[in-house]
């Protein structure tokens, strides 16, 4: 062998490691490939794995200050993209590529770093039951965000104003996809925070792809819905699509008519069990007067003779008519209109039981205006109220007996 | 009388509907006296009123959150009356 330069193994190693880091091409590449073999190297931290791609492989080595902030963790066969600078090991005589920057390849990243941002959001508790909070029966007024244009908005108000008109809706029109949307959507949501009585805020959108949805999978959105004071409703995408914003809110909805029918009650239904209530009220009361007419009847002897007979029958007719009329009531279907609600009104102030003084009964209250309904409460010189039908008389007691013109005597029973 | 009406507007629709439903079960169940009776009945009615109120009392109005933090009527969508 002529001895032209004999070079050693380490003299031929630096040599093709000079050659190939003086090679611009070779430095900030990006190389595409699936990744095998992968080590973690536990105490240093640096990761050793090859991208392959059909026969050839790359070794790669990716350390730890370089891979500190990876948002996925490399797995074998992972589709990647890295991007780095190709140097020579010496000592193994290996060409490699020192990696800068570590991303999964293509839709797997989305969906990759949709689910390891939910499993961290996970983990710091942020989806827990306990969280959750209540939403109110009925709402008084209600945050909406979402796009002015499209279908949600249409959807959500049509369905709510069917099922609850009478509500208050504070709208903040937001982007609803590009990387702006999630910005406003926080800055509504912050901004809501201080509305007084707002009881419960939706954000809500249509349909989409999962890149045209991911603005609600941003984690500074998560954190702004968790800490909301107020309880959040999230109805994005269709039924089958979530997001991170749907897993943090207190309720989730499947779509935006959802959402409407989720957050307040059916009106008319509660109107209607309410008018049940009063009918109910209604009878009890007309009943307990029935009941005591008949005790009245129930007196026989001269004492009823000395009271006026009509009087009396006036009294049951009174009834009657007061039955009738609820009978009438008892049918009616209470309409949503004012002036039935105003008709509705007056009958109420007709069966005001202080009709009942109609009839020639008064009510006696004491000083300070208790009512007054024995004897027993009452002692001589005292002052007292006679409260008539059409006015009152202050009085003073002269004397009191334990029986009157309806109470017959009590020692002559037999009489 | 007044005192007790005042004790009712602070009640919610669920306490409200909640306290008629118990007045409606102890006129059913008990015998009460007259005075008892009278002063149930208009408590109930007052509820009954009450819950109504809070019912149908806000009219459908939607503001527009600004950037400012001030709402204003929002008259885009407004719900046509179909």
């Amino acid at each position: 062998m002529n001895n032209r330069g004999v070079l050693s193994v380490s003299q031929l190693n630096r040599y093709l490691k000079s050659l190939l880091l003086s090679d611009p091409i070779l430095q900030g590449i990006c190389i595409i490939g699936e990744i095998s073999n992968y080590k973690l190297h536990k105490p240093s931290g640096h990761m050793y794995f090859t991208l392959k791609e059909n026969e050839s492989i790359l070794r790669c080595v990716f350390f730890r200050s370089k891979n500190a902030d990876l948002k996925f963790l490399p797995g074998e066969g992972m589709k990647v993209l890295a991007r780095g600078s190709i140097s020579l090991y010496e000592r193994s005589g290996y060409y490699q590529l020192y990696i800068d920057r570590l991303e999964p390849e293509g839709l797997g990243t989305l969906f990759l770093a949709f689910e390891q941002l939910k499993e961290k959001l996970r983990l710091q508790g942020l989806f827990a039951p306990e969280h959750k909070k209540p939403l109110p029966f009925i709402p008084r007024r209600i945050g909406l965000i979402t796009s002015p244009s499209g279908a949600a908005v249409q959807d959500f108000l049509n369905t709510l104003f069917r099922r609850f008109p009478c509500i208050n809706i504070v709208f903040s029109p937001v982007a609803v996809q590009g990387n702006e949307a999630a910005f406003q959507i926080i800055t509504a949501l912050n901004r809501m925070q201080d509305l007084p009585d707002l009881d419960v805020i939706v954000i809500t959108r249509g349909g989409g792809s999962i890149e045209e949805l991911w603005p609600f999978n941003n984690e500074k959105l998560a954190l702004a819905i968790f800490q909301s004071k107020i309880p959040v409703i999230s109805a994005i995408g269709h039924e089958t699509d979530f997001t991170i914003a749907d897993f943090v809110a207190d309720l989730r909805s499947a779509t935006p008519t959802a959402a409407a029918e989720q957050v307040a009650p059916e009106l008319r239904e509660l109107l209607q069990e309410l008018q049940n209530k009063k009918k109910q009220l209604m009878k009890l009361w007309i009943q307990y007067c029935r009941r005591h007419r008949l005790n009245l009847e129930r007196f026989s002897g001269n004492v009823l003779r000395k009271v006026p007979r009509d009087k009396i029958n006036q009294g049951y007719q009174r009834i009657d008519d007061m039955e009738r009329l609820f009978n009438r009531l008892f049918n009616m279907q209470l309409k949503l209109k004012n002036s039935r609600l105003e008709h509705l009104k007056e009958k109420l102030e007709a069966l005001n039981p202080l009709k009942v003084m109609e009839r020639g009964f008064v009510f006696v209250l004491d000083k300070d205006k208790k009512l007054i309904s024995g004897v027993d409460r009452l002692e001589v010189d005292k002052e007292i109220d006679i409260i008539f039908k059409n006015g009152e008389a202050g009085c003073m007691i002269k004397n009191l007996r334990d029986k009157h013109i309806l109470l017959p005597e009590k020692k002559d029973e037999n009489a | 009388m007044h005192k007790r009406t005042d004790k009712i507007e602070k009640l919610t629709f669920e306490e409200a509907l909640e306290k008629l439903e118990s007045i409606i079960n102890k006129m059913e169940r008990e015998e009460l006296p007259l005075e008892k009776s009278l002063e149930n009945f208009q408590e109930g009615m007052e509820l009954h009123l009450h819950c109504r109120k809070l019912l149908t009392e806000a009219e459908f109005r939607i503001e527009k959150l600004l950037q400012n933090g001030e709402l204003e009527e929002y008259t885009d969508l407004r719900r046509e009356e179909r």
